[in-house]
């Protein structure tokens, strides 16, 4: 990182607006920010705003990032040697922006997100947040929207914060924890803070070592760290993960006991249990952050993989390569050490866990579905398919995630619903966080066709041990709050569209 | 079952889109046995058991 005239920013100066057209020219344009400790992270950066086909850069100097000025104070102003307080915010733009039109620019501009660079070689990329690439951008659930203002104009950009550790002041724990924190800010979840807050929060009682210069996190401190800033976590650790399935869903794995030479294989190998979890907070929005033996990313998204059926592809950012990054296997992640334990991060009052939604909601759907056909037969005048008939032809999958109730409700206009279920619902009082647990034919899935078939909604306040069920629907027959005895109505209804973040 | 048997037990109240079932269980969950909601209670309780497990077995993991 060149520091020569880090603080100059005139609006003459020649670097301000750039049009770089190939790749060896955006790296020439971005060559002072290069040669540090660690450059993935920013041509990771780099090689996705070209996926966009960016053809604008500006250079804001002199920018006040907040989350790096926590750290000067905590940090880069004790040390003896001098450094900068202020840091270069990188903007990219699919249009041609002018000089001139800076302050002016109009519809159309393609922004694209920005990249915060602090003065230091040991991680240079304070913040960034750029939009993912356009292949897995649905696929990236955790994505929030942030709103930059830009020259005096307000611009958009939606994806997954990012940020790169120091290695004195914090290390990759401090990272992840910090994005999914920022995440869970932009979403409206809890206040923001600046990220030495991350630092300074930490609980050093709960470690035999110093906390600066860092040595990591243990999972006691990260867990203290997500409480202490408002989003008490959920922890797992692989080789414990809950492996209560129902009767009809894939079984857990187990543990494959000790290898020929006695020693025995890490969890991280072989527990692939972690899916399934990992999917019911993405299904939700909400980024999970994973511990290796040595390290910590955040996965912030999944797909259906193109290649190979019935795979799911996670995407994680790691502060050590970049946003975005694939993870084609997470128990032989070629990349990492073994995975070992997952913190979830979540608004305090979902005390409810999706392992204990997820079996009550399957067991109620299919027993409901079950119960009610035959009558419902007669109503509607011909045969039904019920769930079970799904399960007996490996055809019924749970797709299992927590929203706020308001934006359930708000978004069943949008799932080709009929009037009557829609009402139903948005006319009874929810917790403010519900679980919802819906039936899903994988046939309609993979026929890319509306694919649920009935949702059970549980009362995000209960516990795991007695899960409220607060409302439940299942061929066209609603139960919009049993328990305080809304009648079942009917509502005549095809399968309608997950309401779930991401594709089905 | 036939129509006269089905009328029996399933009839409807209302027009357009509020109609209500009058026969239909008023609990989803009653359409559970017993014995099936006893063993997803238990199971439910595995799940607690297994999340203090986790928790005692990774005491000392550290990243970063």
């Amino acid at each position: 990182v060149d520091l020569t005239d880090w603080d100059d920013a005139s609006p003459d100066r020649p670097d301000l607006v750039q049009h770089p057209t190939t790749r060896d020219e955006w790296l020439v344009a971005l060559d002072r920010y290069l040669h540090a400790r660690n450059d993935l992270p920013l041509l990771r950066c780099l090689d996705i705003v070209l996926t966009h086909g960016a053809t604008t850069l500006v250079i804001e100097r002199r920018y006040l990032d907040i989350d790096y000025r926590s750290e000067y104070s905590t940090y880069f102003s004790r040390l003896f040697e001098s450094v900068p307080d202020t840091t270069h915010r990188l903007h990219f733009f699919t249009g041609r922006i002018t000089r001139e039109q800076l302050g002016l620019i109009n519809e159309g501009h393609g922004y694209l997100g920005y990249v915060v660079i602090r003065p230091t070689e040991k991680g240079p990329i304070s913040r960034a947040m750029v939009r993912p690439p356009l292949d897995v951008e649905d696929s990236i659930r955790a994505s929030v929207t942030e709103r930059v203002s830009f020259f005096g104009q307000y611009l958009e950009v939606t994806g997954v914060p990012f940020t790169q550790q120091d290695t004195q002041l914090g290390a990759c724990a401090h990272a992840a924890a910090w994005t999914c924190h920022f995440t869970a800010s932009l979403r409206g979840d809890c206040a923001r803070r600046p990220r030495a807050e991350f630092i300074n929060m930490v609980n050093s009682s709960l470690s035999l070592d110093r906390t600066l210069p860092t040595s990591g996190l243990n999972v006691g401190q990260l867990s203290d760290l997500f409480r202490s800033t408002g989003l008490p976590s959920i922890f797992y650790a692989l080789g414990h993960l809950p492996t209560e399935r129902l009767p009809w869903q894939p079984s857990s794995p187990t543990d494959p006991g000790p290898l020929p030479d006695g020693t025995r294989p890490p969890p991280g190998t072989w527990d692939h249990g972690v899916v399934p979890i990992l999917t019911r907070y993405l299904n939700s929005g909400y980024p999970v952050l994973v511990g290796t033996q040595d390290h910590a990313f955040v996965v912030c998204g999944y797909r259906r993989s193109p290649t190979r059926s019935g795979w799911i592809d996670f995407y994680r950012n790691d502060d050590q390569r970049g946003p975005y990054m694939l993870i084609e296997n997470v128990v032989q992640d070629k990349e990492q050490t073994p995975w070992s334990t997952l913190h979830v991060p979540l608004p305090e009052k979902i005390w409810l866990g999706p392992e204990a939604a997820e079996r009550i909601g399957g067991l109620a759907l299919v027993a409901t579905s079950s119960g009610i056909r035959d009558q419902l037969q007669i109503l509607y005048g011909g045969p039904i398919e019920s769930l079970q008939d799904l399960v007996d032809q490996n055809r019924l999958a749970l797709k299992t995630y927590v929203t706020r109730s308001n934006e359930f409700k708000a978004r069943l206009s949008e799932r080709r619903m009929p009037e009557g279920m829609l009402r139903a619902y948005r006319l009874v009082g929810l917790s403010r966080f519900v679980w919802i647990v819906e039936a899903v034919d994988r046939n309609l899935r993979a026929a890319g066709e509306p694919c649920v078939l009935g949702q059970a909604i549980f009362d995000s306040t209960s516990d795991d041990t007695v899960p409220n069920l607060i409302g439940l629907d299942v061929h066209g027959v609603v139960w919009p709050f049993p328990k305080r005895g809304g009648a079942p109505k009917l509502t005549p209804t095809g399968p309608y569209l997950s309401g779930a973040v991401g594709p089905p | 079952m036939t129509r006269d048997e089905a009328d029996s037990v399933a009839t409807a109240s209302g027009t357009g889109n509020e109609v209500v079932l009058d026969d239909f269980n008023e609990d989803p969950l009653e359409y559970l046995t017993a014995e099936e909601l006893e063993a997803a209670y238990m199971a439910l309780e595995r799940i607690s058991q297994t999340r203090r497990e986790a928790e005692v077995q990774s005491q000392n993991l550290r990243v970063g």
